[in-house]
C-alpha cells in the first residue's frame, strides 16, 4: 500500500475482483461502506483499504495518512472491519488528535514534548541529541504514528497497545523515554555514537534488550510521566511553538488521556443508556487476561464478535473499564515501590479533582450559555411579539380606512339612491321601503362613529 | 568504482532521495545499498536511511543515502531532513504523469531547506515498465537539462542504472569539494569534517560530518 489517496485508489485494481463485496455493499452497508454486525468480508487486505477509504469518507477533510494503515492493521487482526475502523476513528479522534492531520503539528508538538521529557529521563541521551542537533521528528514520527507497531516485537506492541488504550498516549511517551535511555542512556553509548548518523542508526536499531516485553513493560511502569506532567509540557512547548512559529494551523480537539477519560466524556456528553452501551472490546488485544485489560471505547455497535474470528484468545469486553480498574502500568506492586504507588495514587486523585473542577467548568459555562440563548431567545420572541402586534395595528388601520373608504362609498351610493328613491317614492309614494336601507343605515352609522376615532 | 571497507573512508557524503510517495524512492536506496528489491515494500513513515561507501579513484567516499515518505503532509517535518545534504536525487515514476508534473513543486522544496550548490539528479524510475510509459524521455531529459539538473532514468527491480545514478552523484559532489578544496585556502566555501581526504584510513574518529558544499 503506497501513498496518497490518489493510490490508495489505485489499489482497489491490484486486490483482485471484489464485485462480492461491492454487490453486497450496493445493497445494505452504511455511509462508510460496511455491513454492520462483525463479519469478516474476506481477506484483510481488502478490509485494510476499506476501512483507510472509510476514515477518509468519515473525515474528508482529514484524508488518508500513510501511518494509519499500520495502526488499522494491527486493529484489523483482532476484530472485524467495521469494529476496526470505529476503533481508529477513536484512536485518530480521541487518543492521538491531530496526529494524522495536514501539517502534522501535533506529531512535531509531541516530539518537543518528548524532548523536554527526555531531559528528566535521560540528562545523558538528551544531550547527546541535542549536540547532535537531531531534531525528534527524525526518529519519533514512525514510533509515536503507528504506536511503536513498526517498531517493538509483537508481543510487546500487544502490551504497549493494551496500556495505550487504558490511559493513553502517556504511554507512548514512556516507551519512547524507555527506548533511548536504553539507546543513548550512558557515557559508553553515547561515546560509539560519535557522529549525528551513527546516532541516527543506533535509533533505527534498537538493543533486542529493551524492546523485550517483560522488561520494557516493567521500565514503563516504573517511569513517572503522568497525564498532569504531559499537559503541563503540552501547555509550555505549545506556548514556545507560538512565541517562535506564530499560530498552530490545526486545531485538534482536546486529547483524551486512555479510556476511562473517553468514557466519562461519553458520559458527560449522553446519559447512560444502560448496559447495550458497552464499549468496543479489544479481546483480541488482551494477550493476558489477568494482567490487562485492553480495550477502546467505540460510538458504534456493541462488540459481538464472529466465531470465525481470525484473533484467538479469550473474550474480555471492556464493558469493565471502570475507575476502579487496575491499571495495567500502575497494578504491579511488587515493580512499583509502595511511596511510588501513594504517590501516583494522590497524583490520580489530583487529576481526578482538576478533571472534575474542569467538568463542572464545563458545566457552569454550559450552563452559562443555555441562559443566555434562553435569554436571547425571549427577547427575540418579545421582539417579534412586539412586531406582531405593530403589524396587526397597521393591518386594523388599513382595515378601517378601506372600511371608512367603502362605507364613505357606500353611504355616497346610498345617498344617490337615497335621492333616486326619494325620486321613485314620489314617484311611487305607497310602495313598500326598499329592503336593504334597514341594514345601510347602522353601518353608516358605525362608519360615522369609526371616525371619531 | 568499488566496494570499500565500513569502516574506512575519507568523505561523507549525505545524499536525500526525495519526490511523491510511491515513485520507488525506498527500492532505489535498498537497490543500492543492499542490492535488494521489494515487491511490496511497505511505505515510508518519517525517515529511513542506508549507507554505502564506494571508491572514487583513491578516496572512499561514504554515501549516506537518506530516505523519506512522499506524503505531502509529511514535508512540514523535512526541514530537518534536508540539512547538511550535498546530493539529491530528485525521483518520480515515469508510468505516473502526476508524480512528474509536481517536479517542479519539489525542487522548490529543495531549493528552500538546503544549500544552494546541491547537486540534483532527475530519476525516472521503473523503466521495465516501459509499456506503460506516461513521461517521454526526451521530455524530461529536457526539463533537467532547462534546470541544471542531472538526468537518467533507472529500475529498481532490474537495477539498470541504479549505481550509475548514485554515482554520477557523487562523483558530482566530488569533483565540487576537490575543486573547491584546490581553490580554497580553507575560506569559508568549505567546512569538511573530520573525515578529511588527507586522513589515513582506519585511524582517527570516524565521524559523520557531512560536508558542506
Amino acid at each position: 500500500m503506497s501513498g496518497t489517496l490518489e493510490s490508495l485508489a489505485d489499489d482497489v485494481s491490484s486486490m483482485g475482483s471484489d464485485s462480492e463485496i461491492n454487490g453486497l455493499a450496493l445493497r445494505k452497508t452504511d455511509k462508510y461502506g460496511f455491513l454492520g454486525g462483525s463479519q469478516y468480508s474476506g481477506s484483510l487486505q481488502q478490509d485494510l483499504y476499506r476501512i483507510l477509504k472509510a476514515y477518509t469518507i468519515y473525515r474528508p477533510d482529514e484524508g488518508y495518512c500513510q501511518a494509519q494503515a499500520p495502526v488499522a492493521a494491527v486493529l484489523l487482526m483482532h476484530m472485524p472491519a467495521e469494529q476496526a475502523f470505529w476503533c481508529l476513528v477513536q484512536i485518530c479522534d480521541k487518543y492521538l488528535p491531530g496526529y494524522y492531520s495536514a501539517g502534522l503539528e501535533a506529531i512535531q508538538l509531541d516530539g518537543e514534548i518528548f524532548f523536554a521529557l527526555l531531559r528528566r529521563a535521560s540528562p545523558l541521551a538528551h544531550r547527546h541529541l541535542r549536540r547532535q542537533r537531531i531534531d525528534p521528528v527524525l526518529y519519533m514520527t514512525e514510533w509515536f504514528m503507528c504506536i511503536f507497531a513498526r517498531t517493538l516485537p509483537w508481543a510487546s506492541v500487544l502490551r504497549v497497545w493494551d496500556m495505550f488504550f487504558c490511559e493513553g498516549v502517556k504511554i507512548i511517551f514512556r516507551v519512547a523515554l524507555v527506548l533511548l535511555r536504553h539507546t543513548l542512556g550512558s557515557v559508553e553509548k553515547v561515546r560509539s555514537c560519535q557522529g549525528m548518523y551513527e546516532t541516527m542508526e543506533q535509533l533505527r536499531n534498537l538493543p533486542q534488550q529493551c524492546m523485550q516485553e517483560d522488561f520494557l513493560v516493567h521500565e514503563v511502569t516504573n517511569l513517572p510521566v503522568t497525564e498532569a506532567l504531559i499537559e503541563r509540557e503540552n501547555a509550555a512547548q505549545l506556548k514556545k511553538w507560538r512565541e517562535t512559529r506564530g499560530e498552530l494551523q490545526y486545531r485538534p480537539s482536546r486529547r483524551l488521556h486512555g479510556s476511562r477519560a473517553i468514557h466519562e466524556e461519553r458520559r458527560r456528553q449522553q446519559p447512560p443508556l444502560g448496559p447495550s452501551s458497552s464499549l468496543l472490546s479489544l479481546s483480541g488485544l488482551k494477550s493476558r487476561g489477568s494482567r490487562a485489560a485492553g480495550g477502546a471505547p467505540s460510538p458504534p455497535p456493541p462488540a459481538r464478535r464472529a466465531s470465525a474470528g481470525p484473533a484467538p484468545g479469550p473474550v474480555v469486553t471492556a464493558e469493565g473499564l471502570h475507575p476502579s480498574l487496575p491499571s495495567p502500568t500502575g497494578s504491579s506492586t511488587t515493580l512499583a515501590p509502595s511511596k511510588e504507588t501513594r504517590r501516583q495514587e494522590k497524583e490520580r486523585q489530583k487529576q481526578e479533582k482538576e478533571r472534575e473542577k474542569e467538568r463542572q467548568k464545563q458545566e457552569k459555562e454550559r450552563e452559562k450559555q443555555e441562559k443566555e440563548r434562553q435569554k436571547w431567545e425571549k427577547e427575540q420572541e418579545r421582539e417579534q411579539q412586539k412586531q406582531e402586534k405593530e403589524r396587526q395595528k397597521q393591518e386594523k388601520e388599513q382595515q378601517k380606512q378601506k372600511e371608512q373608504q367603502k362605507q364613505e362609498k357606500e353611504r355616497q351610493k346610498q345617498e344617490k339612491k337615497g335621492q333616486g328613491r326619494k325620486l321613485s317614492l314620489r314617484r311611487k309614494a305607497d310602495g313598500p321601503p326598499a329592503p336593504q336601507d334597514g341594514g345601510d343605515r347602522p353601518s353608516a352609522a358605525e362608519a360615522r362613529q369609526d371616525a371619531y376615532f | 568504482m568499488g566496494n570499500g571497507s565500513e569502516e574506512d573512508y575519507n568523505f561523507v557524503f549525505k545524499v536525500v532521495l526525495i519526490g511523491e510517495s510511491g515513485v520507488g524512492k525506498t527500492n532505489l536506496l535498498s537497490r543500492f545499498t543492499r542490492n535488494e528489491f521489494s515487491h511490496d515494500s511497505r511505505t515510508t513513515i518519517g525517515v529511513e536511511f542506508s549507507t554505502r561507501t564506494v571508491m572514487l579513484g583513491t578516496a572512499a567516499v561514504k554515501a549516506q543515502i537518506w530516505d523519506t515518505a512522499g506524503l505531502e503532509r509529511y514535508r512540514a517535518i523535512t526541514s530537518a531532513y534536508y540539512r547538511g545534504a550535498v546530493g539529491a536525487l530528485l525521483v518520480f515514476d515515469l508510468t505516473k504523469h502526476q508524480t512528474y508534473a509536481v517536479v517542479e513543486r519539489w525542487l522548490k522544496e529543495l531549493y528552500d531547506h538546503a544549500e544552494a550548490t546541491i547537486v540534483v539528479m532527475l530519476v525516472g524510475n521503473k523503466s521495465d515498465l516501459s509499456q506503460a510509459r506516461e513521461v517521454p524521455t526526451e521530455e524530461a531529459r529536457m526539463f533537467a537539462e532547462n534546470n541544471g539538473l542531472l538526468f537518467l532514468e533507472t529500475s529498481a527491480l532490474d537495477s539498470t542504472n541504479v549505481e550509475l545514478a548514485f554515482e554520477t552523484v557523487l562523483k558530482e559532489i566530488f569533483a565540487k569539494v576537490s575543486k573547491q578544496r584546490q581553490n580554497s585556502t580553507r575560506t569559508n566555501a568549505i567546512t569538511l569534517g573530520s573525515g578529511q581526504a588527507g586522513q589515513e584510513p582506519g585511524t582517527g574518529e570516524k565521524r559523520a560530518c557531512c560536508i558542506s558544499l
